[in-house]
């Protein structure tokens, strides 16, 4: 029986073949860390947020000091728009869209204020290869006040070439929502990829290479767009795959496919939406011509075939061909079996007559009609469930991650000494580390009734023991448990916080074998939104977005309530001067009304049509994403971000809402919890706490669980 | 015989009077298996299309039924499909929390046959279990398939915990023994698995868990022991059609129908240039005749007389009757040696042209939108064009407050209320937007069936590869081999190579469809004199 796992991926074929991983270096644990943490700064201070109107934003990387930046097509979608970029030192700076490459995923955008800015630089030819160790980063979720872009660890596992989209960079460095467009480094810090996509695994994640958007570089300066406006590939392959558009096609119906209200989940297509898809697509594809003539055979008898009737107006009935009567000789060929005929049909060039005779005498010349193939599909079918329901990426470690495991596995064995299962009923529910000889420390929301701990036993390989509760921190989610001694190995702490960018590893059958810490150690509120809250002295806020044109204003959006929509300002209306003074771009409003506080009064200009109207809006207070219509997006977001994490995998219940934690990519399972959280020295930085999301699972810093148990053991 | 007519005392008593089985496998699962189908019910939950497969343990015991969630994660009633079309709520007595399974209560006058408990001692002994499926696109009084199973062995010994051959069966099934007592649950299947097998937990561990168990009997009696059936060798009248020598999964299986060379096969899985491999032999082939209405092809090929294909009766198949399947592809590619295994499957029943799904059953009356849970709001985030609703001034993106005088906030209580209406009844809808309050009043519509789809969906992982076109059909055989999409087109054939029909669509891992023979023979007569070239 085959075993497959199905997943949205745009991969294509069913069976792949096996890539072959080329002899390369391996890098031992230590010579990454010391790389991945020289690099970080930099790689963040290049990552920038893209904000494209309401709530919506995606990452990109400036790639040069003067502003030029690379993101993805579906984050820009069109050239020549004024968009607003953050940078990391948390200034927002008005940006131009450049081009828009559909097909590959790519787009150029430009800073358009002054220079100089962060940049990092980029490949113009593929240097990479499976197995290769990378840094994602981007803003998963949008962006966050205080939060610098995580920064994710991964190896390439599948290593893209100039085809883009169609042909991705596949990595297992965890990107979600937000991501789109931020950039993929090698250990060079250089830009080799731009987050494009991810697969509902939590180990497939594509990215475009550089190679394809540098192959459409000219075009993308000059503000093109191209590829095709509903995300169609553009055929460009390095092989002949004639099957290609047809899956692309597909895919793109997958994704348009309406959800059953009631059940949430996708369905696989049922035969009729499919023979209409099918249907509908024919036309556009090269299918192999075959010669029609309109004469219809009885396949009963065996030796002969017979004409039983000639179609009307056909070109055998133009061309007077009797029936019923036995086809004796196509093109000088001897027919004897309708197979035959058929073969011999089937191979006769559809542009040219045909010679046919009938009844052993009679010869006609037929100019056939030229039709596919009589078969309702160019493909076969069973090559399009490939598509319908499709493979996820291998999970096999390449080359250069052995050396690394092999190290960490040296480390491993002296380690397990410090942490144990709770289990209940033979199952691991959570993991426990070892404070004392006699005292473990776990998490609380995951042992269930307290009152029921003697449900519960602690399990270090043979032996076992029973739970009695010491003292617990709810804020924290920890628990601290009192034990029978079993010769096990009390932690030491490493109170310093690592730098991000600081290899980590959880013990235990975790996949993949490291991570890495994607940010400074900060709080974990409930709502990745509460954390947005305004900055000290807030700017003045106006509540209307722009659509460029050009030179010119022209609203786009007035939000509800907004001082704009007070004042009475409309959609359409072109703004022309603000106080006295003519305003043409974003950025000239952007420098007139910074300095605005709420409460000011100010004059807007406008052309209404053939009128000029004078508003004197009074400026509010931008809202923080906690009240009036943000709310609402601000959960949305997070639901949408626990949703598309929680298909590829298990989240923790208690996910958020931490007073302080250390944010790290490697991949845990919630019953993981608990477990002690290592440097590559094999020294205890923290206790893994939850599996956030995909992109992110959380662990209580060393230095909090130092003052958490000052006060536990008291 | 029809066995849905057996009565619950009727198996009852049978089962407490079997002597002698018959010496072989397939006597037995042709003896238990529509025995074993009168123990299994149909569950689902209120508002989910999904059902599972549930037995009411012990004589007074409760239903032990496999958790059913959403994705979202709503929580509504379980219910219970009666076989005439009607539906229960049923209540929950027990939801242990680390188990795929809850406890339902069983409802008084429940006719259904009851599931004892196995003797934990004899399991470590058996080698076959049966295991109880739903067809995935739910049809009423369609009964369960009676998969049959083996154990496998596990890498790692594991307390209380034993697999099966077949891989990714969905948590929380009942697995029994031959003689239909319940053995274990099966457990949610694990990435690493790959597929290569099922974990199940054994009963025994759930009954330490569960109050309302303890007070049930282990059956005393041990299951028999078979050896595995000897399968026949590949029959002589079949090939494989190939449409890419690049792509051998992009093939399809043919049954010679005629000896001079024409070949049956499955219509919408060939492409422009085919290929007929037979005998280590290829022809060059071509596609002759479509049927649409039951996806059949003929193909043609010359060259030499070939065998042909007889067939078998299929009324005379009885429910439990072993096939076997040999995959054809692997002389052709040696990544696909792991599918040399022989395997066997059940016969299940017959499908007709138009079975009564659960939304049939239903009756569940509609407002002609789609509500979409955000917070502790519903928002309407779709109208059903050409409904009531569309009609009124009902926007997108409108919160609903209350239906007549009841606050609706979440989903459940909606369809709550919408069950308990008749089609055609007005009902007063007040909904919320911006800081305005409308009210509508609009007629209930029915609900909007589910349009014809064999219910496989993405989220579940598959171990089969299923085929594109699965439907519809008429009159098919459903049954229990493992099938992918290019084994349709070869014959449908039991332990001793007669043929009962052709293989014409792979539907899960527990599930294929086929066509018997006088769908076919109707076929092949359309097909032979309505080709025009």
């Amino acid at each position: 029986m085959l075993s497959r796992f199905f997943s949205i991926f745009l991969s294509a074929t069913l069976l792949q073949a096996e890539p072959k991983a080329e002899q390369v270096t391996p890098i031992t644990a230590p010579e990454l860390h010391q790389k991945i943490t020289a690099l970080a700064p930099s790689l963040v201070e290049s990552t920038i947020a893209i904000f494209i109107g309401g709530a919506g934003s995606g990452s990109g990387v400036i790639i040069s000091p003067d502003g030029l930046c690379i993101s993805a097509a579906h984050v820009t979608s069109t050239p020549g728009k004024e968009v607003t970029v953050l940078l990391d030192d948390g200034r927002e700076l008005p940006a131009l869209t450049l081009g828009v490459d559909h097909g590959t995923d790519g787009s150029l955008l430009k800073i358009t204020a002054p220079g100089p800015f962060p940049y990092r630089p980029y490949i113009k030819k593929k240097n990479y290869q499976i197995g290769d160790w990378v840094l994602a980063t981007g803003h998963p979720g949008g962006p966050i006040v205080g939060r610098p872009a995580p920064v994710r660890l991964g190896q390439i596992s599948a290593a893209g070439t100039k085809n883009g989209f169609a042909d991705a960079i596949v990595t297992n460095a965890t990107v979600i929502s937000g991501d789109s467009g931020g950039p993929l480094f090698n250990l060079d810090g250089e830009v080799i990829g731009i987050n494009s996509n991810i697969g509902m695994n939590w180990q497939a994640n594509q990215h475009v290479p550089l190679p394809a958007i540098v192959s459409k570089w000219d075009d993308l300066m000059e503000s093109k767009t191209f590829g095709a406006s509903d995300n169609v590939i553009q055929n460009d392959f390095p092989y002949d795959d004639p099957y290609q558009k047809l899956r692309e096609q597909f895919l793109r119906e997958l994704a348009k496919r309406p959800t059953d209200p009631l059940n949430k989940r996708p369905r696989a297509l049922s035969p009729n939406e499919m023979q209409a898809r099918l249907d509908q697509w024919e036309p556009e594809l090269e299918v192999p011509q075959t010669p029609s003539l309109g004469i219809q055979v009885d396949l009963t008898h065996r030796e002969i075939t017979t004409i039983t009737e000639i179609l009307p107006d056909s070109p055998a009935a133009k061309a007077g061909v009797p029936h019923p009567s036995i086809i004796t000789k196509v093109n000088g060929e001897t027919i004897y079996s309708p197979t035959n005929f058929a073969l011999a049909l089937k191979q006769a060039d559809p542009k040219k007559e045909i010679t046919l005779e009938v009844n052993g005498s009679q010869t006609f010349t037929i100019q056939p009609l030229s039709i596919p193939r009589r078969r309702h599909f160019p493909m076969p079918l069973a090559g399009l469930v490939g598509m319908m329901i499709n493979e996820e990426a291998s999970g096999e470690i390449p080359t250069q991650a052995r050396t690394v495991r092999e190290e960490l596995l040296n480390t491993a064995p002296t380690l397990s000494n410090s942490f144990l299962e709770i289990r209940r009923n033979d199952e691991v529910i959570v993991h426990a580390t070892v404070i004392e000889e006699t005292e473990i420390l776990t998490k609380l929301s995951e042992l269930g009734d307290l009152t029921k701990l003697s449900e519960l036993t602690a399990h270090h390989g043979e032996a076992s023991s029973s739970l009695t509760l010491i003292n617990k921190d709810a804020e924290h989610d920890l628990a601290l448990l009192k034990i029978d001694d079993l010769g096990l190995t009390p932690i030491v702490l490493r109170l310093r916080e690592p730098r991000v960018g600081s290899l980590v590893f959880t013990p235990g059958d975790s996949s993949p074998i490291l991570g890495c810490v994607t940010q400074p150690v900060r709080a974990a509120p409930k709502s990745g939104y509460e954390h947005n809250e305004t900055a000290n002295t807030p700017t003045g806020w106006l509540g209307v977005s722009f659509t460029p044109d050009g030179t010119s204003l022209t609203i786009s959006t007035v939000e509800v309530g907004s001082p704009a929509d007070t004042a009475g300002l409309l959609e359409g209306d072109l703004l022309i001067k603000f106080g006295n003074t003519e305003i043409t771009t974003h950025a000239e409003l952007s420098q007139a009304i910074t300095p605005k506080a709420p409460g000011e009064k100010i004059t807007l200009v406008i052309r209404r049509g053939e009128e000029e109207l004078t508003f004197r809006p009074i400026l509010g207070v931008q809202p923080t994403l906690t009240s009036g219509t943000f709310q609402q997006r601000a959960a949305l977001s997070d639901d949408s971000l626990k949703s598309l994490s929680a298909r590829g995998g298990e989240l923790s219940k208690r996910r958020n809402d931490f007073p302080t934690a250390l944010f790290h990519d490697q991949i845990i399972t919630p019953s993981q919890a608990g477990t002690p959280l290592y440097d590559i020295k094999g020294r205890v930085i923290g206790i893994n706490i939850a599996r956030s999301f995909r992109h992110r699972t959380l662990a209580i810093p060393a230095k909090t669980l130092d003052q958490i148990l000052w006060k536990l053991q008291k | 015989m029809n066995f849905s007519t057996l009565t619950f005392i009727l198996c009852f008593s049978t089962l407490s009077t079997l002597g002698t089985l018959g010496a072989d496998l397939q006597s037995h699962t042709q003896t238990f298996t529509p025995l074993i189908q009168q123990q299994v019910l149909m569950v689902g939950r209120l508002g989910l299309t999904e059902t599972r497969p549930a037995v009411a343990l012990g004589e007074k015991g409760p239903l032990l039924a496999p958790k059913i969630t959403s994705v979202d994660g709503t929580e509504t009633p379980y219910i219970l499909y009666h076989r005439n079309g009607t539906r229960e709520t049923l209540e929950i007595l027990a939801e242990p929390k680390q188990r795929p399974v809850v406890l339902l209560k069983r409802p008084a006058g429940l006719e259904v046959a009851q599931t004892d408990l196995a003797d934990p001692e004899t399991i470590a002994k058996s080698q076959w279990f049966y295991h109880p499926t739903l067809s995935p696109s739910p049809v009423i009084g369609e009964p369960a398939a009676i998969v049959l199973d083996s154990k496998h062995p596990l890498e790692k010994e594991e307390n209380n915990i034993f697999a099966v051959k077949i891989g990714s069966l969905k948590a929380g099934s009942p697995i029994l023994d031959l003689q239909g007592h319940l053995v274990a649950i099966t457990l949610p299947s694990r990435t690493q698995d790959k597929g290569k097998f099922s974990r199940a937990l054994l009963f025994s561990r759930l009954v330490e868990d569960l109050e309302e168990l303890q007070k049930i009997e282990p059956s005393p009696k041990a299951p028999p022991h078979f050896p595995t059936p000897q399968a026949p060798p590949l029959h002589p009248a079949v090939g494989l059609i190939i449409n890419d020598t690049k792509q051998i999964t992009y093939s399809v299986g043919g049954t010679i129908i005629r000896e001079d060379g024409l070949i049956l096969t499955k219509a919408s899985e060939l492409g422009p240039e085919l290929t007929f491999q037979f005998q280590d032999q290829e022809y060059p082939a071509v596609l002759l005749a479509t049927d649409s209405a039951t996806d059949l092809a003929i193909v043609g090929v010359t060259g030499r007389k070939f065998p042909v294909i007889t067939w078998s009766d299929h009324t005379t198949l009885k429910p439990g009757t072993l096939f076997h399947h040999r995959s054809l592809l692997s002389q052709n590619a040696p990544e696909m040696e792991e599918m040399n295994d022989t395997h066997f499957g059940t016969f299940n029943t017959k499908l007709p042209e138009h079975p009564m799904t659960i939304h049939h059953a239903s009756r569940i009356t509609s407002l002609g939108l789609v509500p979409e849970q955000l917070q502790n709001d519903l928002i309407i985030s779709a109208i059903r064009a050409e409904s009531p609703a569309s009609k009124t001034g009902l926007r997108l993106g409108d919160r609903i407050l209350k239906l007549n005088d009841q606050t609706i906030s979440n989903r459940p209580s909606l369809l709550r209320f919408l069950e308990k209406k008749e089609v055609a009844q007005e009902v007063k809808l007040t909904v919320s937007r911006q800081d305005e309050t409308l009210s509508f009043t609009l007629p209930l519509t029915s609900a909007s069936l589910t349009p014809e789809t064999t219910g496989i969906t993405l989220n579940e992982p598959q171990t089969c590869v299923p085929s594109v076109v699965r439907g519809p059909f008429p009159l098919t055989i459903a049954h229990t081999l493992s099938l992918n999409s290019w084994d349709c087109g070869a014959p449908l054939l039991d332990l001793q190579n007669r043929a009962y029909g052709i293989h014409i669509a792979a539907i899960t891992n527990t599930r294929s469809l086929t066509l018997p023979p006088p769908v076919i023979k109707d076929a092949i007569k359309r097909m032979m004199t309505s080709i025009a070239f």
